[in-house]
C-alpha cells in the first residue's frame, strides 16, 4: 500500500504539485480538499510595509502532534490520504507557509477534515512567527482567535 | 530534583535562555514550577498566564506532577499557520 499520509516541517517553498499528486489517485478517495495558507501584506503605521513572517517550531512536539491529528481525521473522516507540511524560516509575503491536503471517499468529509486541520493546527501545535518590517522591527504575532489569519 | 525546561518563542526572548536546569522539590507541580520560573525570570511573569507547559512533549495542567529527568516546555500562545 502506498504511504498515506505526509508531515513535513521545512525551510524552503512548498512543493504545492507534488502535494496535490500525494493525495490524488486512490480510486477510493474521490473528494480531495487543500488548503494553502500564505503571508499576507500589511502594513503598521509605526514599522511600515511587511516585508516577511519568521516561523520556528518546537520540532519535536509539533511533529508528534500533527501526526496525532493527522490520526484522528483518518479516523473521523475516513481520510485516506493526508499531507501536511509547514514551512519554519522567513516567509515572505505572498508565499505559503502551510498547506493542508486530505482525500475523503466524498467531498463533504474532505472539507470537514481540511478545515478543522487548520483550525487545530492554529490552535495547538507548538509553532510561531513573528512580523518583520521595513524598517527592522520584529515582533512576535499575537494569535486573535476571532482572525482567521491564515 | 533537577527539571530541564526549555523556553520557546516568546517565552525564550523574555527569559534570554533557551533551556536551564532548574531545581524543585521532588513534589513539585507545574503550578510550582510556575511559581520558581516567575521569580527567577521577573520579565516572564505578565505573559505567564498565557503560557501553557509541555511535559515529554504532551501539554499539561497546573496540577500535573513533574518527575526527574520530565523535558519540560514552556509554550507561549501559539501562532502557526
Amino acid at each position: 500500500m502506498a504511504e498515506s499520509t505526509w508531515i513535513e516541517l521545512l525551510e524552503v517553498r512548498l512543493p504545492v504539485d507534488r502535494i496535490l499528486a500525494f493525495v490524488s489517485g486512490d480510486p477510493a478517495l474521490g473528494g480531495i480538499v487543500s488548503f494553502f495558507g500564505a503571508t499576507r501584506g500589511e502594513s503598521d503605521e509605526v514599522h511600515g510595509p511587511l516585508l516577511r513572517l519568521e516561523y520556528e517550531a518546537y520540532r519535536s512536539m509539533a511533529l508528534n502532534q500533527l501526526e496525532e491529528l493527522t490520526q484522528n481525521a483518518m479516523r473521523r473522516w475516513g481520510a485516506g490520504r493526508v499531507a501536511i507540511l509547514h514551512r519554519l524560516g522567513p516567509v515572505g509575503v505572498g508565499e505559503c507557509s502551510v498547506a493542508i491536503a486530505v482525500a475523503c471517499p466524498h467531498r463533504a468529509e474532505a472539507f470537514e477534515a481540511c478545515r478543522w486541520l487548520i483550525d487545530e493546527l492554529k490552535r495547538e501545535v507548538p509553532i510561531w512567527k513573528k512580523d518583520v518590517f521595513a524598517d527592522g522591527a520584529m515582533q512576535w504575532v499575537e494569535p486573535d482567535p476571532n482572525e482567521q489569519r491564515a | 530534583m533537577e527539571i530541564a525546561v526549555l523556553f520557546l518563542g516568546l517565552a525564550r526572548d523574555l527569559t534570554g535562555v533557551e533551556q536551564v536546569s532548574l531545581t524543585l522539590s521532588n513534589t513539585s507541580s507545574v503550578q510550582a514550577l510556575r511559581e520558581v520560573i516567575s521569580v527567577r525570570f521577573p520579565r516572564i511573569k505578565s505573559a505567564l498566564p498565557t503560557i501553557r507547559f509541555a511535559v515529554n512533549q504532551v501539554f499539561v495542567t497546573d496540577v500535573h506532577m513533574l518527575q526527574e529527568n520530565d523535558e519540560v516546555a514552556v509554550i507561549p500562545p501559539v501562532s502557526g499557520g
